[in-house]
């Protein structure tokens, strides 16, 4: 069995996971990014994948790895590899074990958690969405526009708007009130996504395999991730959505090749289960340690059963 | 109406442009104008802007894509601090507008490429070698830097059209490879018989390839 592990050390699910991995006594590599230096990696492509990734004096062979639990940070943003300047040798090695790696996780003959292609559904909202939709989840109406009286039109038909980022860059979800309207004229410098309010009880739901976490968030927070900045308390606990609902989520997390996934759920009032996104890269110890769902050992258990005993 | 999205910069596609009757040059430019509606529900009503005028969707019959990606530098009218997360929006709407619409899309979009999928040498070679299309293997390392690739016989593959060779052998693989990758339009590269490379970024310089571009999307919206 050989796990291989790429990401940094202090980022707490890639602790979680490297703790639970040591808990079950399952060996692994560990890929440190902020020892780019010292990590050498080839690939070669032809009739066969040959390569080797090497880091601390361990060497491991490409064809020996059965699983690759990755959550790659922007190696350009790291201390020492900014510091070194685009110029340098080490700026040029970060970007080529990047690309290397990168590269194999989309075809390698491994369980990777998540491989890059399917992971960059969540790069744009309104695409994601439309493949959410064709598993049976509701998806809120949305405007995309660069036109401020479209958007009043959109307000006036749904009465209650939020707005939020298309990309998968992470922005705050925000009301769109009164006061807003002074800088609607903005909308035309890019298109912005509108998006009916949809009231009801916020899920957070963990596929890991076929196994199902969902825990419930009670929050009065437009968006409960930032719930704290407002002085707005957040209770997450665990919860438990029936069967059909956690058929549903691990169909969804499978179709678009995703055997880990962090879903965000929302029940309306009238029993009616939205989906916002589905994240491929969930930030899933912040909700294992609000409700103590065994998350990272999940996860290490997944990587352990890809590899032959 | 033919749109050819692109980038500002790319004097191909004005020229392709200014050549098809009936074509309209849409740039990331064209993003930063009012007159954009997109609704998720109803997505063939959209308006979209090209060449500086409002375009209903519903006009439009084909679309070829020569765009990658939104690239920061290209947005000239936004302040530079805010060019990297602008560039991620646009290219985040595009790739929703793009598969939304029921025209032809050529190529058809990935979530990491406008005009197809987003793949590098290794996965061209990698694709090919699962097809059973003889490859020249390629290596990567981190230490060194990527191998340059030695010029070989670019076979140019337009919907049925086949471009660059007469070698049946190459034509057939160039064609099983297009297919596989599922894209219209691919330019593949082989050196002796065997894949050196692929993408999707064709030769449109090359009057023969337009005008089987040309003939490809005639084709599609004449259902022939």
């Amino acid at each position: 069995m050989s796990i291989l592990l790429w990401g940094l050390a202090n980022d707490p699910p890639m602790a979680a996971v490297k703790e639970a991995l040591d808990v079950l006594r399952a060996p692994y590599l560990f890929l440190d990014q902020r020892e780019m230096a010292e990590t050498r990696v080839t690939l070669t492509v032809g009739r066969t994948i040959a390569g080797f990734v090497e880091c601390a004096a361990t060497r491991l062979s490409l064809a020996e790895i059965t699983a690759f639990y990755l959550r790659p940070y922007d190696t350009r943003r790291l201390p020492t590899v900014a510091e070194a300047g685009e110029d340098s040798q080490l700026w040029r090695h970060a970007l080529q074990t990047d690309e290397i790696l990168l590269a194999w996780a989309d075809f390698a003959d491994a369980l990777v958690i998540n491989r890059p292609s399917s992971s960059a559904s969540n790069n744009s909202k309104p695409y994601q969405a439309t493949l959410i939709e064709a598993f049976g989840f509701a998806v809120p109406d949305s405007l995309i526009t660069t036109d401020a009286d479209t958007v009043l039109t959109f307000r006036s038909h749904h009465r209650d708007v939020i707005y939020k980022s298309i990309s998968g860059v992470r922005s705050i979800v925000a009301r769109f009130t009164d006061s807003d309207k002074s800088r609607l004229a903005d909308v035309a410098w890019c298109p912005t996504q509108f998006q009916e309010y949809v009231t009801g009880r916020d899920y957070r739901v963990h596929v890991i395999g076929d196994e199902v976490f969902a825990c419930e968030v009670i929050s009065e927070a437009d968006d409960y991730r930032y719930a704290s900045r407002g002085g707005m308390p957040v209770e997450i606990r665990r919860a438990s959505l029936g069967s059909g609902v956690e058929s549903r989520c691990r169909m969804l997390a499978a179709g678009l090749g995703l055997p880990v996934a962090g879903i965000d759920l929302r029940r309306t009032p009238s029993g009616r289960w939205y989906c916002f996104e589905v994240n491929p890269s969930p930030g899933f110890s912040y909700y294992e340690h609000a409700t103590g769902q065994p998350l990272a050992l999940s996860i290490a258990r997944l990587l352990m059963q890809a590899s032959p005993s | 109406m033919f749109v050819v999205l692109a980038s500002q910069w790319d004097e191909q596609a004005a020229a392709l442009v200014r050549d098809w009757s009936g074509a309209r040059l849409l740039t990331p430019d064209d993003l930063s104008l009012p007159g954009w509606v997109f609704c998720s529900s109803r997505p063939q009503k959209a308006i979209i802007v090209a060449g500086g005028e409002p375009l209903p969707v519903a006009e439009i019959s084909g679309v070829f894509t020569r765009l990658p990606q939104v690239m920061p530098h290209e947005l000239i009218r936004i302040v530079p601090a805010d060019r990297a997360y602008v560039a991620a929006e646009m290219h985040a709407f595009l790739l929703a507008w793009l598969t939304s619409l029921q025209c032809p899309v050529v190529n058809c979009p990935s979530p990491q490429c406008l005009a197809g999928p987003a793949w590098g040498r290794e996965r061209w070679v990698y694709e090919a070698a699962m097809l059973d299309i003889p490859v020249v293997e390629v290596a990567r390392a981190s230490a060194g830097s990527p191998s340059s690739l030695m010029p070989g016989e670019v076979v140019t593959v337009v919907g049925q059209t086949i471009l660059g060779t007469p070698n049946e052998q190459l034509r057939a693989n160039a064609a099983r490879l297009a297919t596989g990758a599922k894209v219209t339009v691919l330019a593949a590269s082989f050196q002796d018989g065997a894949l050196l490379s692929a993408s999707p970024w064709i030769d449109i310089a090359d009057a023969t390839i337009v005008e089987a571009l040309a003939s490809h999307f005639s084709v599609v919206e004449n259902g022939l």
